[in-house]
């Protein structure tokens, strides 16, 4: 498990191959934000990341190939990721997506 | 060009049924992932960063302008209005719904085309000369042989799983302008010494990890051979090639470890058995796939057939000096007097290398049927030629070309960059590609500054598989991640070329604000050390190897 104190768990979803993050409710968010977030490998009402990882791994008909990150969280709350990876699945493809309109 | 037979025409509608039912099952949740990954691999559907991508196979980069108007429809339909013209002559989609992905196949194959040999350790689509089949410095058009690869290689149950993917290229022509040295089996067509044509094999060239030119094991090939030849040098990659270790499992890993001669050796011994099997090419055989790319009937001109330069000097010659630059840069001899070829740049500040919208592709379907006989040819450099223009009729394809944005004179200069889908699609990736080509052909729009640092090749590649052809851009920019940051390593003196080497890198990693700033350095320091302005980038570097170069770029660094 990561030495990251924050994680989240993503995957790209079957459908559409859209990026998606594992949301407290246990449904699929498009919105990083929205992301259930783990403490140093469990979520405030105590379940483990590695527990819902392998709940994830179930879900394949919705998602496909999930896994976890590291993130951090900004003083205003704000989730931020640590990797250029990370930030561009959760961004989007910003130069193409401003030159073809979808910004 | 090629048409599909009654076969070829089954075996692709098959193959998008047999899609369609795998991913119904996989929408029903029969099937896993896992379970699906290598049957949509093996149909070009990848998953990348942020959606899927599906890889059309475009065979040797030709297409008609019904192909390029069905290629538009897709993008439409399908997808977010626009597509991608890859470094392997393929176009792509980036974000493709799976649901639509069977019906998009069944359009494909309305057009007799396909996805297939897209992905996965099988042979990949071959790719060839753009110019094929009009180029002045061809011995004969390379396209019926790739064609003959392309039937024997598709579903040949032997070769479904190699090692490792395997790519050819072909090229008929004395400049070698396919890249066929840094490809797993490049063929030239060569004249032997009673003057007939045959086939030299470069084999186990390729760029990636470990990047190497591909010597010539066989300098002659008799035509006949063509198809035994090449499944001997596979049959002994298929052996003899590593599976335990993707990274040492390319040919070019086994050609080295063996040395050139050893596995030459091993290929002519496997050949005794097959060489006069069922493979071996009839005459008929090869006439057979020639008559498909029958030279067009081309208008026979009253007297002397117009030239470029009869046209420079005429009054139907437009008075903007754009038009000259354009037909400097962008415009080719051809075989066929009074006519050229035409080079239109898919590149410009404000796009990402190689992206076309649907209303480009319909556009250039249109032009194409008026103005090159109906085809088009994709480039490995991203950019698409037409082949077959008249001489008279470049004043007004320039001027409506110039409207579309694709006439930009900017061909084997530096904005003519190759640029792979890096990070912002690429799930290898470790940095992006695209802003960094972007901000580099900003800097350089000024078509003289551009224009004084003659011909000078920049490609860029967001990981080291190099899918960019990094390694052999006279300038090569490779995308590294430094501990979460994007990285960008700058390499000199790479060329695929008939002089083809592989680049070096210059120093240490730049960032991404950093990047076109060296490159720039690196060309200021070009022009205050070449002899002449004929001198070229790559033979200025070659003569004074990296040190000044090194100095420039990092002195104040
Ligand atoms: S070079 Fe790397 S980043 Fe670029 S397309 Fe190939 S695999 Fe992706």
């Amino acid at each position: 498990m990561s030495g990251e104190k924050f994680q989240v768990i993503t995957a790209n979803r079957t459908d559409d191959g859209y990026v998606v993050y594992l949301a407290a409710d246990r449904s699929w968010t498009t919105s990083f934000q929205d992301a259930l977030v783990f403490d140093s490998g469990a979520t405030d009402s105590g379940e483990s990341l590695d527990g819902l990882l392998a709940w994830a791994g179930l879900q394949q008909r919705d998602v496909c190939d999930p896994y976890f990150f590291a993130v951090e969280r900004g003083d205003d709350g704000a989730l931020g990721t640590l990797s250029a990876r990370e930030r561009i699945r959760a961004a989007g493809p910003e130069a193409t997506l401003r030159v073809w309109g979808y910004a | 060009m090629y048409q599909y037979n009654e076969f070829d025409q089954k075996i692709v509608r098959q193959r998008a049924a047999q899609f369609g039912d795998q991913v119904r099952r996989r929408l029903s949740g029969e099937v896993t992932e896992n379970e699906f990954k290598p049957l949509r691999l093996q149909n070009g559907l990848y998953m990348q960063l942020h959606a899927y991508m599906l890889r059309v196979a475009i065979p040797y980069g030709l297409l008609s302008s019904a192909q390029l108007r069905k290629l538009a429809h897709i993008a439409r339909t399908y997808d977010r209005d626009y597509a991608h013209f890859t470094t392997r002559q393929n176009i792509q989609y980036n974000w493709p719904k799976l649901q639509d992905v069977p019906k998009i196949l069944e359009e494909l194959a309305e057009v007799e085309m396909h996805a297939i040999q897209t992905s996965g350790n099988c042979i990949r689509n071959i790719t060839s000369d753009p110019f094929a089949g009009v180029a002045r410095d061809e011995i004969e058009d390379p396209r019926p042989y790739c064609e003959l690869l392309r039937q024997w290689s598709t579903f040949h149950p032997e070769f479904a799983y190699l090692p490792r993917k395997f790519k050819f290229a072909v090229t008929g022509a004395e400049e070698d302008r396919a890249a066929i040295q840094v490809h797993d089996i490049g063929i030239r067509l060569v004249r032997g010494e009673d003057g007939t044509v045959g086939l030299a094999f470069y084999v186990g060239g390729g760029l990636g990890r470990t990047p190497f030119v591909a010597p010539c094991i066989q300098p002659f090939v008799p035509k006949a051979h063509l198809l035994t030849y090449s499944e001997a040098i596979l049959r002994v990659y298929n052996r003899l090639g590593r599976r335990d270790n993707m990274y040492k499992a390319r040919i070019k890993i086994l050609v080295k470890s063996m040395g050139a001669e050893a596995f030459a050796h091993a290929v002519e011994e496997e050949w005794q058995y097959i060489k006069d099997g069922p493979l071996q090419l009839r005459e008929q055989d090869i006439a057979r796939v020639k008559s498909y790319f029958q030279e067009p009937e081309y208008p026979v001109f009253q007297g002397t057939a117009p030239t470029v330069e009869s046209l420079m000097l005429s009054k139907e010659k437009p008075s903007d000096p754009a038009f000259s630059a354009w037909v400097d840069n962008n415009v080719v001899g051809h075989r066929k007097p009074g006519y050229v070829a035409v080079s239109l740049s898919m590149k410009r500040e404000t796009l990402p290398p190689g992206d076309v919208t649907d209303n480009h592709l319909d556009a250039l379907a249109d032009l194409a049927d008026r103005y090159s006989m109906g085809e088009a040819v994709v480039t490995h450099r991203q950019n698409v030629v037409f082949p077959n223009v008249q001489v008279a009729l470049l004043p007004p394809l320039w001027e409506e070309l110039t409207q579309l944005g694709f006439a930009t004179p900017n061909l084997q200069r530096l904005t003519d960059v190759i640029a792979c889908p890096g990070l912002d699609f690429c799930n290898l990736a470790n940095a992006r590609s695209i802003p960094v080509a972007m901000r580099i052909t900003e800097r350089f729009q000024d078509l003289e500054k551009l224009y004084e640092l003659g011909q000078v090749t920049l490609n860029i590649s967001g990981c080291i598989n190099a899918c960019g052809h990094h390694h052999v851009g006279n300038l090569g920019v490779l995308g590294i991640d430094k501990l979460g940051v994007e990285h960008y390593q700058l390499m000199l003196g790479g060329s695929s070329a008939n002089d083809a080497s592989i680049g070096k890198i210059l120093g240490k990693a730049f960032t991404e604000h950093e990047i076109a700033d060296a490159v720039e350095k690196a060309l200021l320091c070009y022009i205050g050390l070449r002899t002449s302005p004929q001198e070229s980038f790559l033979a200025t570097y070659r003569r004074v190897g990296a040190q000044p170069f090194k100095d420039a770029v990092y002195g104040d660094h």
